[in-house]
């Protein structure tokens, strides 16, 4: 989560009674075909990064360092000062980057929508209690946390998905809850209630549907900022470790030859900017399509 | 009378949370896997400066008192002994403050000034040409890694153009301005597009209210509609959003300070982590924890004296 940003999750009013979920569906929008595409060949090109290029991301050729865009072998150059090449460290490197999005936000979802549905539900104690521990870790900087977090069990790309892990539930379990709140006293809620049913099958098949779309909507500004994050631990030398490619630490081994080599830093650059472009656009097609009203 | 018991219960909501901080900054010291004093020490490992640390640290002692001990130091203003410096981590936080204060300062007011009339534009015209270029820059930014922005910048305008130093502080105040211009500006980027659609979105309301439509049914002009009418109110919600991200500008100066090396105090977290000095890590986390909370708390407090509606009950 890079940006506190209660504005990313548009219409925050739960859908009224008598509507199915299907039946309030948007239409899918140009955005969402299009940032679905964009991501979708970036992390098939990742994966299927052995197919694409012949260079073992780490193989150092010392007698071709530095070689520009589009020379012959190279189609994104090599870097400076060892001469690997730049397409086979983009492609393995975007592994790290696109797990530390996809993996990174897709557990804290989970973790922060149960939170939130708790908190939100039950009430009380049990609410003031959760809700406090979120102004515990918002009070942090993410980025400060998640360093301290990273520098306390070393650094390492699977110590960046765990700071994640902890500190990046508490965004969802907040809106999760607000959600909630405004979900419990509607009428088929409480109806559930006096047939009996158990406060965890309320939960999960009457509450649960209503509120996630919210928090659908905030994974993709999420999913940038996990990004971004493991981007900046990368450079700060906190994430993956050289020689293992990744986008961020690209950017730091390339900084000190820029002059002379400016694709080395500026190509992965391009690259997040692109995959963050690709979740903005999810992100506004999922907004039309979730909460076709707002 | 009112305005008193509204900042007493914000005093008191804050308390929980400043325990909480010193939980988790107390915590973070025994996440570290295996002995941090072997850890902390590397290469420096003796039996007999194992067992001093350790005391420093008063990790010879239970778990609760080892948390009783800190935060008996913390009501004290100590932060415990840098493990690398051998000095107190208070004392070298304090002498790496003013490049940082600097940058966080110098980046809002940039932030503000690209912010406002860029806002204020794209509401003009909900949806035209200018609000969506606008728009798009505002997606654009917001993927964007800060240290990569940074970089490009000296790329272009330091190394090419010799407009600003490479990196660094000054000496002087009309250094420091010269110096920090680029970080600022890196740092207002990004917290600057959160503030300008926030900026935006205000604005447009406020165009939509009925004082507005009566002030200019009256015929006042259009400008002085927007700046005594539309700019005054709009203002209001996006002291609130600054508030709300002054976490998040926090943690963008710690990167842009490494990338542009202005020895601050995010420059110092980073070295400390690479350092293993984990008393100094564990003291900035908290410093910058509780700054937040305050800065929150002070915003809030300008937030209710501005606006008359709020009720202080």
């Amino acid at each position: 989560m890079a940006v506190t940003d209660a504005e990313a999750i548009p219409g925050n009013v739960p859908e009224e009674l008598g509507e199915t979920a299907a039946s309030r569906r948007g239409h899918i929008t140009w955005p969402l075909v299009v940032g679905c595409a964009i991501l979708a060949l970036l992390a098939l090109a990742c994966i299927f990064a052995p197919l694409l290029t012949r260079y073992d991301p780490t193989a150092q050729d010392l007698l071709n360092p530095g070689a520009p865009p589009l020379s012959p072998g190279h189609l994104l150059g090599t870097d400076a000062p060892y001469g690997r090449d730049v397409l086979s460290r983009l492609l393995y490197g975007g592994r790290a980057d696109l797990a530390i999005g996809v993996g990174g936000t897709l557990v804290t979802i989970i973790v922060g929508t149960i939170v939130g549905l708790i908190a939100g539900y039950f009430g009380g104690w049990v609410d003031s209690l959760l809700m406090r521990i979120t102004d515990v870790f918002f009070a942090f900087p993410f980025l400060v946390l998640v360093l301290a977090i990273v520098a306390a069990l070393g650094p390492s790309l699977f110590n960046v998905f765990v700071a994640i892990w902890l500190v990046g539930w508490v965004s969802y379990a907040r809106i999760i809850r607000g959600q909630t709140l405004a979900t419990k006293p509607l009428d088929y809620v409480q109806a559930a209630n006096v047939i009996g049913s158990s406060h965890a099958s309320i939960m999960r098949r009457h509450i649960l549907p209503n509120v996630i779309s919210a928090a659908i909507i905030f994974a993709m500004v999420d999913a940038i900022g996990n990004i971004l994050l493991a981007a900046a631990l990368g450079y700060l030398g906190l994430g993956v470790q050289e020689p293992a490619p990744e986008w961020g630490s690209m950017i730091a081994s390339g900084q000190n030859y820029m002059v002379t080599q400016w694709w080395v830093p500026t190509i992965p650059g391009i690259a997040i900017v692109t995959v963050g472009i690709a979740f903005s656009l999810i992100g506004d097609g999922l907004t039309a399509y979730l909460r076709p009203r707002s | 009378m009112g305005g008193f018991s509204y900042l007493g219960r914000r005093i008191l909501q804050s308390i929980p949370v400043l325990i909480g901080i010193s939980l988790v900054s107390f915590f973070l010291i025994h996440l570290i896997p295996g002995d941090p004093v072997q850890a902390m020490l590397g290469n420096h490992y003796t039996p007999k400066a194992a067992a001093a640390l350790r005391h420093s640290l008063g990790l010879d002692t239970p778990l609760p008192n080892q948390y009783l001990i800190f935060m008996r130091n913390l009501l004290h203003g100590s932060l415990g002994q840098s493990v690398y410096y051998q000095q107190p981590v208070t004392q070298v936080i304090m002498d790496r403050i003013e490049p940082t204060a600097w940058l966080v300062l110098y980046g809002s007011i940039l932030a503000v000034v690209i912010a406002f009339p860029l806002g204020v534009l794209a509401a003009l015209r909900p949806d035209g040409i200018l609000d969506q270029i606008i728009r798009a820059l505002f997606v654009t930014t917001l993927a964007m890694p800060s240290f990569w922005l940074g970089i490009i910048l000296i790329l272009f305008l330091s190394v090419d153009a010799q407009l600003f130093p490479v990196s660094g502080f000054g000496d002087t105040f009309t250094d420091h301005l010269r110096s920090l211009f680029l970080p600022s500006l890196t740092v207002a980027v990004g917290f600057g597009a959160v503030l300008i659609r926030s900026m935006r979105n205000s604005v447009i309301e406020t165009m939509q209210q009925d004082y507005t439509r009566t002030a200019r049914a009256k015929g006042l002009s259009f400008r002085v509609v927007l700046l005594r009418h539309v700019l005054r109110n709009a203002l209001l919600p996006v002291i609130t959003v600054f508030s709300v991200n002054i976490a998040f500008l926090l943690g963008s100066t710690v990167i842009i300070e490494n990338v542009f090396a202005i020895g601050g105090v995010g420059q110092l977290l980073v070295s400390s982590i690479l350092q293993r000095d984990y008393p100094i890590v564990q003291g900035i986390t908290l410093l910058l924890a509780v700054l937040v909370v305050t800065l929150n708390f002070l915003t809030d407090i300008l937030y209710a004296l501005i606006d008359p509606r709020i009720s202080y009950g």
